[in-house]
């Protein structure tokens, strides 16, 4: 039998979430025996094809090929069986369990016990095969995260995965295990594996990958053959290169000037990896946009400044007062208040009427006399549907009948009905369809023309381009820089969040 | 124009499901009156509604707990110890009713209190915690009752418990105005809302700005206040301490709260329900030593109670999710 | 190769346990000239025997992380149905066989309303516990007085007589010990115990049958159970309504100090055996040393306290580092 060129091969793939295009038409192919890169920012797509090559989606259409043999079921276990092992950032590991125990969970049909010495020898083998130190019998939750990820692609390796695929995996990593991952992964490659490997630290991504193939809201762009030829920018311009004049979104002219009053400001704050040294300000009547890829700490960080996550440094000023305790009640009090992301995570009351939910931060001040007061209550939540067009059919249902961009405004209303000076936002659009964007964009744009100042940290670029007077940039934890308003452009944003940064001092 | 899109907001669903107890308390009572003569008599009655009448004191900070998702499994321990402790401060310290009992509140208060810190500050599961301080509460019981002679105790501690105003126990009226004033508070004030907003939703509530905390704390202590208070007049009521007093009574609390409509998962129920449930679970005792069933059959009809109700509000509550 | 030894026993789940057990029975040893007495120490392993049977099955669904608070439950109803049989006229191996085969099936009730009911342990075994301690006292106040007594010869043997000066019921613990360790060590399915409670999500997306494991072990936990107050009754030679009660509570404690964690993934039979023996050797110790043996519940109940706390903050600690609160 000819062996094909191409291990996999993906064939117009498209996947829909409701109204969300997630994939449209991809199509690449993955060749034997070399490393491949995915690249894009998020949501270009990348995640939700990782799950359709691991069988946890089914595609909407289009076809998966594996070494010549198309996919029938989509289904995590048969996924595995065609060679396919996914090894995500979230490491699914057995911390009380031995390695060989994690590598081998599974009975081999000959035996009735464990063949403990067996396993043994065979961790030792597969192994020294690939170079690898690790002690079979050591426990897997002592073990440093490098190691279990280590031990996570022994697995797959020993289930004869032909193609191992990596979502993010140097995002836990140091310098130095992130470089013997990848020497590691250079002589998986020697040895025949197929990898693919998912990130967007442009650096690693030119180091390690034979190809590169670009995705861009949901479509293929390109496959780049990393040689002499492949720059950093040609890849960062084809992550971003939109057409502009056919885009939605139209650049902003800010109207804030240089030296308005600074109203809030985040200094040095840090946790562990994942915020090093993080400082931003805002100043009064601009909106600030934070942009970070995965993994550069944008979301730690703007749950830290709330109170909302515990911190090892970093204070916060509001108005140049420094605010000693930092938790969420102390914050709406000075007037700030928090616009989650994950509506189901934190943010709306699924199972209390949309009034409830609007009133829940104001709810000492709806009352008559001591009392709550149903009609100060309503007429309270119907200024909000009115104030923004909030389609329901009555402000007694629960949030879960509302569709994805009511759900958001009524966050929105949770939200202002504090009053706030400031208002921090984490991903304001996310999982609603494109005219939900563009409302809720246009809404956050007059809530500033009166007088509020906004902190919008997001990982949609082009709305944030749109959205921001200045763009905070960050990267590996750190903010890698401002850029001005006259300065922003989505190429000049990732430059910043995909370079390498430059470490001051040591 | 104004009006008309007024109205059209504010349409309510009425969901029947929230008023299931009446319908099984009705049912029940009819059942009841039906097939037995002695069930619907005055004398029955009444004292059915006596004994949940002490009881029901126990169910006040526990319903507070369970609202916001939490639990103490404790009650019952504490609403023995304190008539113990009580018991042991007169007899032995020769206090009067008055200092005694303070004092036993004061004790009991505090415990809560600490207990809820625990679960509070290290976010530990309120079920666990206070499975340990239930052992820990009876022990301490147990060990102070051996340690004095129980005797009948005094009249005047003997009438706390038979203290009557206008014909009718004063614990009743007590009920009836605490059941009155405690769920409109809880419906309508602003303080209370927010257990409702902590149970539905702690990180949320935490998000805007709800010291969720704090009133986790302060429900822990009202559980165990409010326990000790109605085993000071439980024991009052049979004259004399006894160590096995409030044995099992969180489980009639849970099975209460739940058939009246709460969830263990937070968020639901209040104190009209919590009363409502605990009279059908004393009706359903009641009629069941009418019927002359042994009391050990009873016990094993209310785990059977227990575990059908969990079941169908899980069945229920996980369709929402 | 000494320390290889020992460093392969610091790993063990059961290292505290085992520690603390021994350091308290040499505190007895050094502080109780009663301790060595032949009386005590037959009467520890009447103490340890049956509860360590228990705490075999409590730990084997600890350690899938979860627990049975009915045991005492149905220890206390197959001692008093199998002295029931007995009592009637019964043939010896049949009326143990019958109870013990009642206390499996109670253990599969309580496995399938937690696994496939999805109702949480807590109120699953909470209300079995009650429901069977209910039948309990109805056996004992129907048709007979407070105990059962009369029991054939050959039962009370069984239950009293010494082999090496040794009960058969310390035997039979050593042999489901040895067995159950030899289970969760080497086979397939005791390894994939603790895939299931140490990562549910984890061993389900491998294919592993979650529900399956935890209806087995709720039905071992109530056999285990049954069989320990089989053995009781024929070492105390009577059966009162009270057997069982409140052991619950001692068994968990003694699972969670010998290295089970309310979390699930870990916990060992050695565990087991030394966490119970740490419970029993500190009853031993009230009544060696004229303590009121009521502080027990005293003590047990802040040792759970404190195994919560331990436990909790381990994991909020945890939880802080991979910045999830």
């Amino acid at each position: 039998m000819q062996q094909n060129e191409n291990i996999l091969e993906v064939r117009d793939i498209s996947k829909s979430f409701g109204a969300v295009h997630a994939l449209r038409n991809v199509s690449f192919s993955i060749r034997r025996g070399e490393i491949h890169t995915l690249l894009g920012e998020n949501g270009a797509g990348k995640s939700t094809l990782i799950k359709v090559l691991s069988g946890e989606h089914a595609p909407d259409s289009g076809s998966i090929v594996i070494d010549g043999e198309p996919v029938k079921t989509f289904h995590p276990l048969t996924s595995r069986a065609a060679g396919i092992t996914v090894v995500h950032q979230e490491l699914s590991i057995f911390e009380n369990l031995t390695v060989y125990e994690n590598i081998f969970p599974y009975r081999e049909a000959e035996h009735k016990l464990i063949p403990k010495k067996q396993l043994i020898e065979k961790v030792q083998k597969a192994a020294a095969r690939f170079d690898l130190e690790i002690d079979p019998e050591a426990r897997m939750g002592d073990l440093r995260l490098s190691v279990q990820q280590m031990v996570e692609i022994l697995r797959a390796l020993t289930e004869n995965a032909k193609i191992v695929l990596l979502d993010e995996p140097t995002s836990g990593l140091n310098t130095q295990e992130a470089e013997n991952l990848m020497c590691i992964l250079k002589r998986l490659r020697d040895g025949g594996i197929t990898i693919i490997y998912i990130s967007h630290r442009i650096s690693e991504i030119m180091e390690i990958s034979d190809r590169v193939t670009v995705l861009r809201d949901g479509t293929y762009i390109n496959t780049f053959v990393n040689d002499e030829h492949l720059t950093e920018n040609m890849l960062i311009s084809s992550m971003v290169g939109r057409d502009f004049e056919k885009s939605i979104y139209s650049k902003k002219h800010s109207t804030v000037p240089a030296d308005a009053e600074v109203i809030f400001e985040a200094r040095n704050f840090s946790k562990g990896k994942s915020v090093i040294d993080a400082s931003l300000s805002v100043r009064r009547g601009e909106i600030m946009g934070v942009f970070g890829l995965e993994g550069s700490g944008t979301y730690e960080f703007s749950r830290m400044m709330f109170g909302l996550h515990a911190r090892d440094a970093g204070s916060v000023f509001f108005e140049g007062r420094e605010i000693k305790r930092l938790t969420p009640t102390a914050m709406i009090q000075q007037g700030a208040i928090f616009l989650n992301n994950n509506r189901k995570d934190a943010g709306l009351l699924f199972n209390m009427s949309v009034a409830d939910n609007m009133a829940l931060p104001v709810i000492d001040r709806l009352t008559k006399g001591a009392f709550l007061s149903r009609r100060a209550a309503e007429d309270y939540a119907l200024s909000f549907v009115n104030q923004f067009a909030i389609v329901l059919n009555s402000i007694y249902d629960k949030p879960s009948s509302l569709s994805g961009g009511n759900q958001q405004k009524v966050m929105l209303s949770i939200c202002l009905g504090t009053k706030p000076k400031f208002l921090i936002v984490n991903e304001p659009t996310r999982g609603i369809d494109v005219g939900a964007k563009l409302e809720i964009l246009r809404l956050l744009n007059e809530i500033v023309k009166t007088g509020v100042s906004v902190l919008c940290f997001s990982s949609d670029l082009p709305e944030l381009v749109t959205l921001s007077d200045r763009i905070a940039v960050m990267n590996t934890g750190r903010v890698a820089g401002v850029i001005d308003c006259d300065d922003i452009s989505e190429n000049s944003v990732m430059q910043l969040a995909a370079m390498d940064v430059v470490e001051k001092g040591a | 124009m104004e009006t008309i899109k007024k109205n059209q907001y504010l349409h309510r669903k009425f969901q029947i499901g929230d008023y299931t107890i009446l319908f099984l308390i009705a049912g029940l009572f009819l059942l009841l009156t039906l097939t037995s003569s002695t069930f619907c008599t005055h004398d029955n009655l009444y004292s059915l509604l006596y004994g949940v009448s002490i009881q029901f004191f126990a169910v006040i900070g526990f319903t507070l707990l369970i609202i916001m998702g939490e639990i103490d499994l404790a009650v019952g321990s504490m609403y023995g110890l304190s008539g113990t402790l009580v018991g042991f401060c007169m007899t032995v310290w020769k206090w009067k009713l008055l200092p005694s009992a303070l004092l036993v509140l004061i004790v009991c208060a505090l415990f809560g209190y600490l207990v809820g810190t625990l679960v509070t500050k290290f976010k530990l599961n309120s079920m666990m915690v206070t499975l340990g301080s239930l052992s820990f509460v009876s022990g301490v019981n147990a060990v102070v009752f051996n340690s004095f002679t129980a005797v009948t105790y005094n009249a005047e501690y003997r009438s706390l418990a038979k203290f009557k105003i206008g014909g009718i126990h004063w614990t009743i009226l007590a009920m009836i105005a605490i059941v009155v004033v405690l769920e409109f508070l809880l419906q309508k004030t602003p303080l209370m809302k927010k257990y409702y907003y902590i149970g539905n939703g702690p990180e949320t509530a935490r998000l805007y700005g709800i010291k969720s905390d704090r009133y986790k704390r302060v429900a822990f202590m009202l559980s165990a206040l409010t326990s000790a208070i109605g085993g000071i007049i439980a024991t009052s009521r049979i004259t004399h301490s006894d160590v096995l007093t409030g044995n099992g009574l969180e489980f009639t609390l849970i099975t209460a709260l739940v058939v009246a409509g709460a969830s263990l998962a937070g968020g639901r129920g209040g104190i009209l329900k919590a009363a409502l449930g605990m009279l059908f679970i004393a009706m359903l005792a009641n009629g069941m030593t009418i019927y002359r069933i042994d009391p050990f059959i009873q016990q094993v009809m209310q785990g059977i109670v227990l575990i059908v109700a969990v079941y169908l509000d899980v069945r229920m509550n996980s369709k929402k999710a | 190769m000494l320390k290889r030894a020992y460093q392969s026993f610091r790993k063990q789940d059961s290292f505290f346990g085992v520690l603390a057990s021994a350091a308290f029975f040499l505190v007895l040893a050094v502080f109780s000239p009663y301790f060595f007495q032949t009386n005590n120490l037959l009467s520890m392993q009447a103490l340890i025997a049956p509860r360590a049977i228990m705490a075999i099955g409590m730990m084997l669904v600890v350690i899938i992380g979860m627990f049975d608070l009915s045991v005492g439950s149905v220890m206390g109803l197959a001692g008093i149905l199998c002295g029931y049989l007995l009592s009637i006229g019964v043939a010896v191996p049949l009326a143990i066989l019958l109870s013990i085969g009642v206390g499996a099936l109670i253990g599969l009730l309580n496995g399938f309303l937690v696994a496939v009911c999805n109702i949480i342990p807590l109120i699953t075994t909470i209300g079995t516990m009650y429901i069977f301690r209910g039948f309990c006292e109805m056996v004992m106040t129907s048709n007979l007085a407070m105990s059962l007594t009369g029991f054939p010869q050959s039962f009370l043997d069984f239950g009293s007589m010494t082999f090496l000066g040794v009960y058969p019921m310390l035997w039979i613990m050593i042999a489901l010990l040895v067995v159950t360790e030899f289970i969760l060590k080497r086979t397939y399915f005791g390894r994939r115990l603790y895939y299931i409670g140490g990562n549910p999500a984890s061993a389900r997306s491998l294919g592993f049958n979650v529900k399956g494991a935890t209806i087995i072990c709720f039905v071992a936990s109530g056999t285990l159970a049954a069989l320990a107050g089989v053995l009781s009754i024929a070492r105390f030679q009577s059966a009162s309504r009270y057997l069982g009660q409140g052991l619950q509570m001692d068994i968990l404690i003694a699972c969670i100090i010998g290295g089970g964690s309310l979390m699930g993934g870990k916990g060992d039979m050695k565990g087991a055996f030394f966490g119970t023996a740490f419970v029993a050797l500190l009853e031993n110790a009230f009544n060696l040393f004229e303590i009121n043996s009521l502080f027990k519940s005293v003590v047990v109940g802040a040792a759970l306290i404190l195994v919560v706390l331990f436990d909790g903050y381990v994991h909020l600690k945890k939880m802080r580092e991979l910045g999830k609160v």
